[in-house]
């Protein structure tokens, strides 16, 4: 049985360094091809989909190192949808249910349910890892 | 999903809670994770640690901060058969709480119990 990795990331982008030790981990696993399952974003790691943050120019652009690793390998960068919309990440069906002129999520993320954490982490193959 | 008493629980998920009521939203979130993995049929351990014990306080008067009463929330949880509510003693004895202070389903559990507990499961999750 091949073991899949399910990397969960519930940290503020503001601890940055949080994003990118996981982002240097997720390219080291794909260096060694190893197989991700899912990178799902829960609690204050959502704030980083929300397309309209704007980081010092010389502070870490997370979002633009996530969207990279959702380029390079496909993986697909999933945020919770009760997180999200609590902390005001909301997508394109959100937005015309709140009739607000537009959504904020990076078109890198899709929003999803905690579902699909739980799925993933009911497969027995699957190996869990939570950066916080 | 399914919810109910027969179904296969071979995965066993924990989710430690660390932080006090009221000060977050972990103690909501830690909670919403345990519902939906319970509801994929994971056998499901909440734990209870630090200032994190303090979520389970009973008669909290959560309107006059003008929020919801949380453990109310637990009350959910039997339905998805997450019996294991659980209380480090260690961090309990820090505090001048009893266990006649907290709501009736909690479990007190040792540091080294939790350990045994937390590497016998398949998923660990620190909120």
């Amino acid at each position: 049985m091949s073991q899949e990795l399910v990397i969960l990331v519930s940290a503020s982008p503001v601890k940055a360094q949080v994003h990118l030790t996981t982002i240097r981990f997720i390219e080291q696993l794909i260096k060694q091809q190893v197989a991700i399952h899912s990178v799902f974003f829960y609690q204050d790691a959502v704030q980083v989909a929300n397309r309209f943050s704007c980081p010092p120019s010389d502070e870490p652009q997370l979002i633009e190192k996530w969207q990279s690793i959702s380029l390079d390998s496909q993986l697909e960068l999933q945020t919770c949808v009760a997180a999200s919309y609590r902390r005001g990440i909301i997508d394109n069906h959100q937005a015309k249910e709140l009739s607000v002129q537009s959504d904020n999520l990076h078109p890198s993320f899709k929003i999803t349910g905690l579902g699909q954490l739980a799925a993933a982490m009911s497969d027995p193959k699957v190996k869990l890892i939570h950066f916080k | 999903m399914s919810m109910g008493k027969n179904k296969s629980m071979n995965i066993k998920t924990n989710i430690i809670i660390s932080r006090s009521s009221f000060s977050n939203s972990d103690f909501k979130e830690a909670v919403d994770l345990g519902l939906v993995c319970a509801a994929f049929d994971q056998e499901v351990n909440l734990i209870f640690v630090d200032s994190g014990i303090t979520n389970l306080i009973k008669n909290q008067s959560a309107e006059k901060v003008d929020d919801k009463n949380q453990v109310d929330i637990l009350k959910g949880l039997e339905f998805y058969d997450i019996d294991n509510i659980i209380i480090e003693q260690e961090s309990l004895d820090l505090t001048r709480l009893e266990t006649s202070h907290f709501i009736n389903s909690v479990k007190i559990k040792t540091r080294a119990e939790i350990n045994k507990l937390n590497q016998n499961a398949n998923h660990l999750v620190s909120i």
